[in-house]
């Protein structure tokens, strides 16, 4: 085991020199990017369940097939049909946000008072406008509550297929770096990464989702929801 | 189109809903026309249709038959000339606060044109409705008076031709709810405003109607009995004993 003042200068030194940064940075891209895809079609599927029975039962089908399984195990699915290449960590990355989003939404979507859209109806709003500016807001504990699952879910997915599999996107991503220290025997950089892997961890939940909930739902005096 | 004599006309309307496969009359053949400026309370039993008969005039309900007429013309959905107060302390979006939740209502519905002007106006109604100083509060930093006073103000605003109040007071304490009747009282009576209210307190009715509609249920069959208000305390004390004695004996019209 090496002296923790190594593996933190091997840290600073990785950092300043841009390898880590680099890794770190493709990952969170690749993260970022089944997040947008996953908020599009969660959005788009929830809204469906809560006005048709038939998509609603389906839906409700396949969130209890696949949201117990761990992404993980579709890669190698994955990458027989698909090949190498960074699609496959996306579609990784939306099969651990969809379905917690998915589960979440359809709850707080039912759990919308009555009151809130028959006053939207009684000033005339359309439905997109009743979407906009009264039903989106409605389900804020709903959709962090979703988020934090879905992005737990993926950056541990992210990081175990970059680890298992080495490098399936182009770049490699942070558990890449650390697969590749590990095959160099290189454990201050293997401690390296995943010290960042835990540094973005907290980073992204403690910082991001604790200021997003405290500037909305704590602010707005409504309770994060439990699904 | 000559202009009918009242603003609202609620003609043959009847209700009822599915209820484990049976259905359930609530209302029949009810039958009620409302004059302008005028303070109407609907008073009744829980169960008698009172809400459902309110609903139905905002339009978030369909009657089965019947027609609603606003100035002679026919309401067939939820629209601005009838605006609802509801019984929910939680109506008002909580997201907003109470400035917000009035401009939001003055730019949707493009009453206000710009946000100053919206900004403005929210400022004058919340005064009227004695809340100034709580203009940035959301509204779970307001007690349950607070925000019935909110949404009435969000109601107001909107300058609707009716305003429909199902209960607002309802699960207020006596002082609140006694405050909050004579603000809305003197609104309403400033501004003629043509008003629904429906309780089931009768002191409550007294203090507030010109008009009271008593709304019962007969072997299902909807009845109304419709009295005049008082003014003087003595009229009051006597009308509130006839309408105790109207609903404790179930009399119809």
């Amino acid at each position: 085991m090496p002296p923790f003042s190594s593996v933190i200068q091997t840290l600073s030194e990785e950092v300043i020199k841009g390898t880590l940064l680099l890794q770190a940075l493709n990952s969170l891209w690749i993260i970022t990017l089944g997040f947008f895809i996953s908020l599009v079609i969660a959005l788009v599927v929830s809204i469906a369940c809560v006005r048709y029975k038939v998509i609603d039962s389906i839906t409700s089908t396949l969130c209890a097939v696949f949201n117990p399984l761990p992404g993980i195990a579709l890669i190698p699915l994955m990458m027989m049909w698909f090949g190498i290449g960074n699609g496959i960590l996306v579609a990784l990355i939306v099969h651990s946000i969809l379905w917690p989003l998915i589960t979440n939404w359809i709850a707080g979507f039912r759990a919308i008072p009555a009151v809130y859209i028959e006053w939207g109806r009684n000033i005339e709003l359309n439905t997109l406008q009743i979407m906009k500016d009264i039903s989106l807001y409605a389900v804020m504990p709903y959709t962090l509550s979703g988020l934090v699952m879905g992005w737990g879910r993926a950056w541990r997915s992210l990081i175990a297929a970059e680890m298992i599999f080495g490098m399936v996107g182009s770049i490699g991503g942070i558990g890449q770096y650390v697969y590749m220290a590990r095959v160099y025997a290189n454990t201050e950089q293997v401690l390296a990464g995943i010290i960042m892997v835990v540094i973005i961890g907290l980073i992204i939940e403690g910082l991001l989702f604790r200021k997003l909930e405290k500037a909305t739902i704590q602010k707005w005096g409504m309770s994060r929801a439990e699904v | 189109m000559p202009k009918s004599k009242y603003i609202l006309s609620v003609e043959h309307i009847t209700k009822s809903f599915n209820v484990r496969a049976k259905q359930v009359s609530v209302l029949t053949d009810v039958n009620l026309s409302v004059q302008e400026g005028e303070f109407l309370c609907i008073l009744g039993r829980s169960g008698g249709g009172k809400s459902t008969l309110l609903r139905i005039l905002a339009g978030f309900e369909k009657q089965d038959c019947g027609t609603i007429k606003v100035d002679g013309t026919k309401k067939t959905e939820a629209n601005l000339d009838i605006v609802m107060v509801f019984q929910d302390f939680n109506q008002i979006f909580p997201w907003k606060t109470v400035k917000g939740n009035i401009i939001h209502t003055l730019l949707a519905t493009k009453h206000a044109t710009t946000r100053a002007e919206a900004s403005a106006r929210a400022y004058e109604i919340i005064q009227n409705v004695d809340l100034n100083g709580y203009e940035d509060y959301y509204p779970h930093q307001l007690s349950g008076g607070m925000c019935q006073r909110v949404a009435v103000a969000r109601a107001l605003v909107l300058e609707p031709r009716i305003i429909l109040m199902d209960e607002p007071f309802a699960a207020l304490d006596v002082s609140t709810r006694r405050s909050l009747q004579l603000l809305t009282k003197r609104i309403c009576t400033a501004k003629k405003l043509t008003t629904i209210f429906v309780t089931h307190n009768i002191d409550e009715a007294v203090e507030l109607a010109d008009r009271i509609v008593i709304l019962s249920k007969q072997q299902q069959r909807t009845c109304l009995k419709i009295v005049q208000g008082e003014k003087s305390v003595a009229g009051k004390q006597s009308l509130t004993r006839e309408l105790s004695t109207i609903i404790h004996n179930k009399e119809c019209s």
